[in-house]
């Protein structure tokens, strides 16, 4: 049982650190403390499956096992918890949500828009993008500066053409 | 590396079922019908892996293995099936190529952009809400999703607003 619970046991670590650390900064660099986590979760699962190798155990795992199943386990786990966390802390959707589950009458489009200004949010967007180099402005235009962005947003615009059959870039 | 093949071809055996339905006819809740998908899979590899007595504890392995790479595809997939704010201005913004964009235009794409809109329209889709007399309320009871979620956030304590 102790091979299955390396990389569960990894996750909690991940996550407990992430509390713990996003807590102690008051709610500051929370990118930092997702690293942070993660990392803290490697280490914990490199000690653990170290432990659990060097003991020997029922199914005769070896080095290959614990990197086949394992550790693509532990990163599978670490980005849904990365993902879990995420929607909680920027998720429009879950804070409408939460908006409408706290008022018994309902909400309007008008008080969701009172409450979410929707160009706002885009400028802010925006700012945040030319803050992290990845837009960069040169005398009143706009170009692409780091790449990371576009190459995922190309990836998921292949994947809308491959599953969704979206020709157009945005619709 | 039974464990890991096992997996390999049973998360395959997913996809192929995942792509073929959505071939034939696009599902209108796309992630539930996803979840569905694996869930059916998974299901059917379990009850012919009980029928030849597998063992326990490679079972459990290849669970936990399949369940977890495959709520990383759904999540992956959400952000097909929406679309991204951010990821859609760093496209707008290749767009424009060496010339780049103006102020004025990505004014005009942040203008033409209802985000809040079609997360909204999610909402209603997703049978999380529904609209009564032009308010938006609630529809049924809060999924346990979402309380977990919210109960997680509780432990971060206050988060500032943001988008």
């Amino acid at each position: 049982m102790s091979t299955l619970l390396c990389p569960l046991a990894a996750l909690a670590v991940n996550v407990l650190t992430q509390i713990i650390v996003f807590r102690f900064r008051r709610g500051t660099q929370y990118f930092r403390s997702i690293v942070e986590s993660f990392l803290s979760g490697a280490v914990a699962f490199v000690m653990l499956e170290a432990m659990v190798l060097s003991r020997g155990n029922p199914l005769n795992r070896d080095m290959a096992t614990a990197f086949l199943v394992d550790a693509p386990t532990y990163l599978a786990l670490a980005y849904c918890g990365f993902a879990f966390i995420q929607l909680g802390q920027t998720s429009i959707r879950i804070r409408m949500y939460s908006e409408i589950v706290s008022t018994r009458s309902g909400i309007s489009v008008e008080e969701l828009d009172r409450e979410y200004d929707d160009k706002a949010l885009m400028r802010e967007r925006l700012r945040r993008l030319v803050e992290s180099g990845d837009i960069v402005e040169k005398e009143g235009r706009y170009f692409v500066g780091r790449k990371r962005f576009l190459l995922f947003s190309n990836i998921l615009f292949f994947a809308k053409r491959i599953l969704l059959g979206r020709e157009r870039e945005f619709e | 590396m039974p464990v890991f093949l096992n997996t390999l071809a049973l998360f395959a055996g997913s996809m192929a079922t995942h792509f073929m339905i959505w071939k034939v006819r696009l599902p209108k809740r796309q992630i539930r019908a996803l979840l569905i998908n694996f869930a059916a899979v998974f299901s059917l590899w379990l009850a012919l892996s009980l029928v030849h007595h597998a063992a326990l504890l490679a079972l459990l392995q290849v669970a936990l293995y399949y369940w977890s790479i495959s709520l990383c595809y759904t999540i992956t997939y959400s952000a097909v099936e929406g679309e991204s704010p951010t990821l859609g201005l760093m496209r707008y913004v290749a767009g424009g190529g060496s010339e780049g964009r103006s102020a004025g235009e990505i004014a005009r794409f942040l203008d033409e952009r209802r985000f809040l809109g079609s997360r909204l329209a999610a909402l209603v889709e997703s049978g999380l809400v529904r609209e009564q007399d032009g308010r938006y309320v609630i529809a049924g009871k809060q999924p346990v999703a979402f309380r977990l979620i919210l109960g997680f956030r509780n432990l971060y304590g206050s988060i500032p607003k943001g988008g």
